[in-house]
C-alpha cells in the first residue's frame, strides 16, 4: 500500500507536483493518465525513491520514503519510462547484480522461469549494449518483479513491448496480489487492467474514479481523457 | 563433398579480406614486419654463407616445424574447438570424423600456404643476392617439418582441450624420436607415425568440443552468481572495466609511462628533445621526471577511474537510487573497485626502477601509493555531486589541478624532511596514514553528498 500525503514537487520554477494525496491501495491496479508533463512519471519516481521532493510525505506499506528508505525500498518494483541499465553487462549478469544487491539468495530460478516468461532466455548472454529497446524493457521488468514486491510502478510498461509479451505483462498484473500503479498514455491498457484510474493535468488530478464508472460517464477512457483536458 | 572444407575455407580467406579493409594500415605494418622478417632471416643466411660458416639444417627443421606446430595448435584451437560456427556441420548427419578431418584440412593448407610464400619470399632474395643454394632439397626436408608441425600442433590442441589428457602421451615420444633420428627416412616414418594418430584422434575429436563447452557453461554459472553487496558491485564494475579493455589500458600505461619517465630521468631531456629546448631540459631533475611519470598515471588509473565510477551512472541513477542499499555501501563497493586499478599501476614502479636503479623502490611505492589515495579522495565527493549529470572535462581538469597542488606540496615537504634525515620510512607512513585517513573522510563525505536532498525533513 502506497500513501501520498499534500504532496509537492518543483523542478526550479515549474511545479511538476502541486499538493496531491492519493492512496494507493492493495489488490489494486491503478491507472495514472494524461498529458506529457502533467506529473506521472515524477509521482512514480519519488515513491520509488529516486528524486526528492519538496513537500508532503510518501509512506511505503507503513514506512516512509525519507526516514525507513531502505525497508520502503525493498518493498517496491520500479520499471522506468527508458530502460538505462549497464550496456557492457549481460543480461544475466545484470540480474544477478540487482539481485545480489537485493540480497535474494534463490534468484536463480525465479530469473529463468521470468526469461522465458518474457520470451528472452536465449538473449540472456548477451551484453546489454547489443539488444532492442524492447529486450531492455523485459530485463528491466524482470529486475522490477524478481522479488515479488508489495507494490510495483511501473511507467509505461508496454512501450517498445511486442504485442505476446504485452499480453504476458497484462495478464501478470491482472494476477497480482499487491499494490501496482501504472503511469501511461494508452486509454487501452488502462481499461484492460486498471481499477482505479487518475487522469492528471500540469500537477494536479483533474479526475479520479473506478475504471468501470468512468467509462459508463464517458463511454471510454479516451473520452474521459479528452473531456478533461483544458 | 567436403563442405565444411569449402565454407571455412572461403569464411577464413574472407575473413582475412575484410580485416585487411577495415585496418588497412595495421595490415601493410604487418606486412611490412614479415617481410622484413623474412629479409632479415636472408641477410642472415647471407652472411653466415659468406663467413663459411656451418648451419645446422636440422636445427632450422626443428625451429620451423616448433613454429608451425605453435601455429597450427592456435589455427585449430580457433577454428574447431573454440568455434562458435562449428556446431552448424556437427549437427548435420555428416560424421563428426568427416567435419573434423575437413577442418584439419583447412588448417594444414593454410599452414603450407604460408610456408610456401615465405620459401618464395626467402629463395627470391637469396637468388637476387647471386648465391647459388640447393634450396629445392632442404625445401622439401623444411616441407616435411611444416606438414609434420601441422599434425602435432593440431594433435595438441585436440587432446591438451579434451577430458582425457592421457592422449597427449604419444605427442612428446614423437618429439623425442625426433631429436634423436636427425635423418630423412626416421623424419617420414614419424611423420606417417603421427598423421596415423591423427587420423586415430579424429574418432575423439567431438569430444574435445564438448569438454571446452561444458568448461564455457560451467565457468559463466561460476562467474554469475549471488554476491554479497560489496562483491556485488566490486564485480559489476571490474567486468565493465574488463570489457572496456581499460584494465590493459592501465597496465600499458604503468609500462609505458614508467619506462619513459624512467628513462627521461636516467638519461635526461636532453636525449629526446630538439636543440633549442635543451637548456630547459637542464633545469628538470631526475626526481621530477618521477613526479610527473606518478602523477600522469594516477590521473589515468585513479581519478579517471573514480570519477568514471560516477559519471558512467549518468543513465543508471534510477537503479542506485531504487535498490535497497545504503548510500555508505554503494561508496564502498566502488572503493573497493579500485584494487584492480591500483595493481595495474603497479608495474610503473618496477619500469621506473628499471632506469633508475633499486635505491628509489621505496620512494616510489610511497609515492605510488599516497598518490593513488588521494586521487580517490579527491575525486569520489566531486563525483558523487555531478552523479547523475553531463559528464565534463573540467570536472576531470579541476581534480587534475587540485591532486597536482597536493602531491607538490607533499613533495616539497619531503625535500624539507631529507634534509634533516636520510631515514623516511617514518615519514612514509605517516603520509600514507594522513591519506588513507582523508580517503575514509572523503567517502564520508561522498556519501553525504550522495544522499537525496529532501527540503521538508
Amino acid at each position: 500500500m502506497i500513501v501520498v500525503e499534500n504532496l509537492t514537487k518543483r523542478y526550479g520554477k515549474i511545479v511538476a507536483l502541486n499538493n496531491v494525496s492519493f492512496t494507493f491501495g492493495e489488490k489494486t491496479v491503478t491507472a495514472i493518465t494524461g498529458e506529457n508533463g502533467a506529473g506521472k512519471t515524477t509521482l512514480l519516481k519519488i515513491c520509488a525513491g529516486i528524486i526528492p521532493f519538496d513537500q508532503g510525505n510518501v509512506t511505503i506499506d507503513g514506512f516512509s520514503i525519507v526516514k525507513n528508505s531502505i525497508s520502503a525500498r525493498e518493498r517496491i518494483g520500479y520499471l522506468p519510462e527508458m530502460p538505462y541499465m549497464y550496456d557492457r553487462l549481460t543480461g544475466r549478469e545484470f540480474l544477478f547484480y540487482i539481485a545480489s544487491l537485493r540480497k535474494l539468495e534463490n534468484a536463480g530460478e525465479k530469473i529463468d522461469e521470468l526469461s522465458k516468461l518474457l520470451g528472452i532466455s536465449n538473449f540472456m548472454d548477451q551484453e546489454l549494449g547489443a539488444y532492442s529497446k524492447g529486450m531492455k524493457q523485459k530485463i528491466s521488468l524482470i529486475s522490477a518483479i524478481m522479488h515479488n514486491p508489495s507494490n510495483l510502478l511501473l511507467d509505461e510498461p508496454v512501450w517498445g513491448l511486442d504485442p505476446l509479451t504485452a499480453k504476458t505483462l497484462q495478464k501478470f498484473i491482472l494476477d497480482r496480489q499487491g499494490t501496482t500503479i501504472i503511469a501511461t498514455h494508452s486509454p487501452q491498457l488502462v481499461e484492460k487492467v486498471a481499477n482505479k484510474v487518475y487522469f492528471m493535468m500540469r500537477g494536479e488530478i483533474k479526475l479520479s474514479g473506478d475504471v468501470k464508472d468512468v467509462i459508463q460517464k464517458f463511454g471510454s477512457i479516451e473520452g474521459a481523457y479528452f473531456s478533461n483536458q483544458g | 563433398m567436403l563442405e565444411t572444407y569449402k565454407y571455412l575455407f572461403l569464411d577464413v580467406a574472407r575473413n582475412f579480406f575484410r580485416n585487411v579493409k577495415t585496418s588497412p594500415l595495421l595490415y601493410l605494418f604487418f606486412g611490412f614486419m614479415m617481410f622484413f622478417s623474412v629479409v632479415g632471416m636472408a641477410f642472415i643466411t647471407l652472411f653466415l654463407l659468406r663467413q663459411e660458416a656451418e648451419v645446422n639444417m636440422y636445427q632450422v627443421f626443428l625451429m620451423i616445424m616448433f613454429i608451425i606446430t605453435m601455429k597450427s595448435g592456435v589455427d585449430f584451437h580457433r577454428h574447431y574447438i573454440k568455434s562458435n560456427t562449428v556446431s552448424y556441420p556437427l549437427s548435420t548427419p555428416v560424421s563428426h570424423q568427416k567435419t573434423i578431418s575437413e577442418i584439419f584440412l583447412v588448417v594444414f593448407w593454410l599452414q603450407l600456404g604460408l610456408w610456401a610464400f615465405f620459401s618464395i619470399l626467402f629463395s627470391t632474395f637469396i637468388a637476387l643476392a647471386g648465391v647459388k643454394l640447393s634450396y629445392p632439397l632442404e625445401y622439401i626436408q623444411f616441407t616435411i617439418g611444416v606438414m609434420l608441425g601441422t599434425i602435432l600442433g593440431s594433435l595438441i590442441a585436440m587432446h591438451f582441450f579434451s577430458s582425457k589428457r592421457i592422449r597427449l602421451i604419444p605427442i612428446p615420444i614423437f618429439f623425442l624420436l625426433l631429436w634423436f633420428y636427425r635423418e630423412p627416412i626416421s623424419t617420414l616414418i614419424i611423420l606417417l607415425l603421427a598423421a596415423s594418430y591423427l587420423i586415430i584422434s579424429f574418432r575423439w575429436a567431438l569430444d574435445s568440443y564438448q569438454f571446452v563447452k561444458r568448461i564455457e557453461r560451467n565457468k559463466e554459472l561460476n562467474q554469475v552468481k549471488i554476491r554479497d553487496t560489496t562483491r556485488a558491485i566490486f564485480y559489476k564494475e571490474t567486468t565493465i572495466l574488463w570489457r572496456d579493455h581499460l584494465l590493459f589500458s592501465f597496465i600499458f600505461s604503468a609500462v609505458t609511462i614508467g619506462g619513459f619517465s624512467g628513462y627521461l630521468a636516467r638519461f635526461g631531456g636532453d636525449s629526446i628533445l630538439p636543440e633549442g629546448l635543451r637548456q630547459l631540459a637542464k633545469f628538470i631533475t631526475p626526481a621530477m621526471y618521477g613526479f610527473l611519470g606518478v602523477y600522469v598515471l594516477v590521473i589515468y588509473t585513479s581519478v579517471f577511474t573514480s570519477l568514471n565510477f560516477f559519471l558512467a551512472e549518468e543513465d543508471t541513477v534510477w537503479l542506485i537510487r531504487n535498490l535497497p542499499v545504503t548510500e555508505k555501501t554503494m561508496m564502498r563497493g566502488k572503493v573497493v573497485s579500485l584494487i584492480l586499478p591500483f595493481i595495474c599501476s603497479i608495474p610503473f614502479i618496477a619500469f621506473f626502477s628499471a632506469f633508475e636503479g633499486m635505491s628509489v623502490i621505496p620512494s616510489m611505492i610511497w609515492f605510488v601509493i599516497f598518490s593513488f589515495m588521494i586521487g580517490v579522495a579527491i575525486s569520489f565527493p566531486l563525483g558523487a555531486k555531478y552523479m547523475g549529470k553531463k559528464s565534463d572535462v573540467l570536472l576531470l581538469y579541476c581534480v587534475a589541478m587540485i591532486l597536482f597542488i597536493i602531491l607538490a606540496l607533499t613533495i616539497a615537504f619531503e625535500n624539507v624532511v631529507s634534509l634533516y634525515t636520510t631515514f623516511l620510512i617514518p615519514f612514509y607512513i605517516i603520509t600514507i596514514l594522513v591519506a588513507f585517513i582523508s580517503m575514509f573522510l572523503s567517502i564520508e563525505f561522498s556519501t553525504n553528498i550522495f544522499k537525496l536532498n529532501y527540503k521538508s525533513f
